[in-house]
């Protein structure tokens, strides 16, 4: 039997600009219409059987809490149906449910009341979810004065303690600390283990591969791909980074103007021209300052097969290519650049000059590439690439900036695929290893 | 045909009653509770505030404008009197000026979970009476004290106190669905309460309203709700079975206009809300 079945499910939205609208198409004689439909989800259908575990990835607004919404039942489909076999239990945004003056023990015992559960039923749960919570002695203040991790620990742990068939999260869970997360990660696994059926929406296309087995794509409120969690993550990221590129063709229409493109044949790299992925500096930047007499028209980076790439094997070493052009004569300057972390702080860097490398004098209109290597020490994650083309002063003391480029590229370390390959192990007899006492060190 | 499936609702209503009994006895007391946390009296207040009311009213009618209680009440102190008719108006009124924001003031929970959110007045109403309760020992024992006596007549205090409940629960459920879509009820109602309060006889015995408008201020239940309790508590008048019936038709009409406008309109609330 199937746990929830979702047939031609359409909720329409009913926007009116203002209060008085409503009021006006209420008491309206004539029937005139003062709303504009908005269609949060459209002729959606799929059917989830008993113990199956479902992501829901899509961007903000694509209907994602809408359908997990109606399919709690909190908001009345406008059209189709949604059939549930089995008690839900939700975790519905932050704090689902909670009364802000009622203290979370009350609130925990009001949940397990609306859930259906007698108040007997609910005390011999409560250790066990007070102890999941580990709130302390907040338990015994109103919820309003919780700060929002607190409230999606509790919420979570009176979401996940009443022996749900079927449990709703909506992306709670990214408030709580990494402990909690972990906790409630492996948490959700052991219910899943039990057979428990699991709809799941979160940002964190990784949490959802390790916790889905299945995957549901939305978009603006239509199912765009449906099924093997893998694929439709990875369906779903071409499409992002499909969008990005037509976001900075649109940027890039602004900038008219014919390149006469020329092989910067230096340093033996002659295969390199402006023509592979270096057109002008077309990418949407974070940040970027300075301006004559020249500018960085580009950066790329490039895998160990020589393609421009966005997604670097895990140890793989990769190049930064970075594209450049004088708009007037210039000479003693230096190019440089940083890689940042997600938080874009900056974890390596380097220079032509740390690199002792000299540069050639730029002439007006001179284009060049500079391609810097890199050694892949890199953890799996996404980092950001920084740019700067400076005229040297006093060399690595004083520099002015002439262009200079945050976030110019941004590039991720994949996981590696096999995990098990990285290590290796020798065995010592115990007497062969001399052991320290804390005495002995300092 | 239709009365049976408005029975049917309503069977289905008192069956949520009873399975969410648990929730609402806790929402009562929190209700209560939160009413007086925080004050040095306490519980005290939900005396003390009608008290406060009843010495004005006396004060104001009885000392200053000799109100006469006419040839039934003449023997009994206007305060007894007084408090006999504001007893089951207060009632009224809590639930019914409560109810505006009934609704809206749960929306965090009503947006997030299947909520039984027509329970809402109820719970406003449940805690009501417990006011109601105090109120009614209170002035039972005062008028054991005073030595008037308590007839039998008390039993129709159950029918009164009824009809009241079941009114006030319809014009809560009217007025806690509409002011969802509607904000402005909750003001407007406010405004009415006071004007009902002056046309319906509290303060001053029903028989010195004017024959011209008399025949039209029958149709106020709640003038008929206010002398039955003084009949009842008092035991000096006889019962107006008429104007009990009336009280109950329009008890049990508002009620069920009441339920079906709320049913109507609430698969919308968490829409709006």
């Amino acid at each position: 039997m199937n746990a929830i079945e979702v047939n031609n499910l359409t909720k329409i939205y009913r926007l009116y600009n203002s209060p008085k609208d409503r009021l006006r198409e209420m008491i309206s004689v004539t029937g005139r219409k003062y709303h504009h439909e908005f269609y949060a989800l459209k002729d959606v259908s799929f059917s989830i059987e008993k113990g199956q575990t479902v992501g829901i990835i899509g961007k903000n607004g694509s209907g994602k809490s809408t359908l997990l919404k109606v399919i709690c039942g909190v908001l009345q489909p406008s059209g189709g149906s949604v059939k549930v076999n089995g008690r839900i239990s939700s975790l519905l945004e932050l704090g689902a449910g909670f009364n802000p003056e009622f203290t979370g023990r009350e609130n925990v015992y009001m949940n397990g009341a609306l859930m259906g559960f007698s108040r007997e039923a609910m005390e011999s749960r409560f250790p066990e979810i007070e102890a999941f919570a580990d709130i302390g002695e907040y338990i015994d203040q109103p919820t309003k004065s919780y700060s929002s991790g607190m409230l999606v620990r509790l919420a979570f742990a009176a979401a996940i303690n009443v022996d749900p068939d079927i449990l709703i999260v909506d992306e709670a869970l990214a408030v709580g600390d990494m402990f909690f997360q972990t906790k409630c990660t492996l948490k959700i696994k052991k219910i899943i283990s039990k057979g428990v059926t699991l709809l799941f929406v979160s940002h964190n296309p990784d949490t959802i591969l390790s916790l889905c087995k299945t995957g549901i794509w939305l978009k603006q409120g239509e199912i765009i791909q449906i099924g093997d969690a893998k694929d439709v993550s990875s369906g779903y990221f071409k499409q992002f980074h499909a969008e990005q590129n037509i976001n900075l063709q649109k940027q890039q229409s602004g900038i008219e103007e014919s390149l006469n493109y020329e092989t910067a044949s230096i340093m033996g790299k002659d295969h390199l021209s402006f023509m592979d992925g270096g057109d002008v500096f077309i990418r949407r930047v974070a940040s970027r300052s300075g301006n004559d007499p020249g500018w960085i028209r580009n950066v790329i980076v490039i895998d160990s097969n020589g393609n421009p790439t966005n997604g670097v094997e895990f140890k793989d070493d990769f190049l930064v290519r970075i594209y450049l052009e004088a708009k007037k004569d210039m000479d003693n300057y230096c190019i440089g650049f940083r890689i940042c972390d997600n938080l874009a702080i900056p974890i390596a860097h380097s220079n032509n000059i740390i690199e002792k490398l000299n540069l050639p004098d730029l002439k007006e209109g001179d284009r060049y590439i500079y391609e810097f290597g890199v050694k892949n020490i890199f953890s799996p994650g996404n980092y950001s690439v920084m740019v700067s083309f400076e005229k040297i002063v006093i060399p690595n003391l004083r520099h002015i900036i002439v262009d200079n480029i945050e976030g110019g590229e941004f590039f991720e370390i994949k996981k590696p695929i096999d995990l098990t390959n990285w290590f290796y192990s020798k065995v010592f007899a115990s007497n062969g290893l001399k052991v320290y006492d804390a005495g002995d060190i300092g | 045909m239709l009365d049976i499936l408005y029975l049917r609702k309503f069977i289905n209503f008192i069956r949520m009653l009873v399975q969410s009994s648990y929730m609402i006895r806790s929402m009562v007391i929190r209700d209560i509770r939160s009413r007086y946390m925080g004050s040095y009296l306490g519980f005290f207040w939900s005396v003390i505030h009608p008290l406060s009311q009843l010495l004005l009213y006396y004060f104001l009618f009885s000392v200053i404008m000799r109100m006469r209680l006419g040839t039934e009440y003449g023997e009994t102190s206007f305060a007894i009197w007084l408090i006999a008719g504001l007893l089951p108006w207060m009632f009224f009124t809590e639930v019914v000026s409560r109810s505006p924001s009934a609704v809206l003031e749960q929306s965090s929970v009503i947006k997030k979970m299947v909520f039984p959110s027509e329970l809402l007045p109820f719970v406003h109403l449940t805690a009501a009476m417990v006011n109601h309760f105090i109120g009614l020992l209170i002035i039972s024992g005062f008028i054991l004290v005073l030595g008037y006596g308590i007839s039998f007549k008390i039993v129709y205090l159950i029918l009164y106190l009824f009809a009241i409940g079941v009114f006030a629960l319809g014009i809560s459920w009217i007025l806690s669905s509409l002011n969802v879509f509607l904000r402005d009820i909750g003001q407007v109602i406010s405004v009415v309460i006071h004007i009902c309060f002056f046309i319906t006889p509290i303060t001053y015995p029903s028989h010195m309203i004017p024959a011209k408008i008399n025949g039209f201020l029958r149709f106020n239940p709640m003038l008929h709700a206010v002398d039955g309790y003084r009949m009842a508590l008092l035991g000096k008048a006889d019962i107006d079975i008429t104007g009990l019936t009336l009280l109950l038709i329009v008890a049990i009409i508002t009620f069920v206009i009441g339920g079906l406008t709320f049913q109507k309109l609430k698969p919308a609330f968490a829409d709006v809300l």
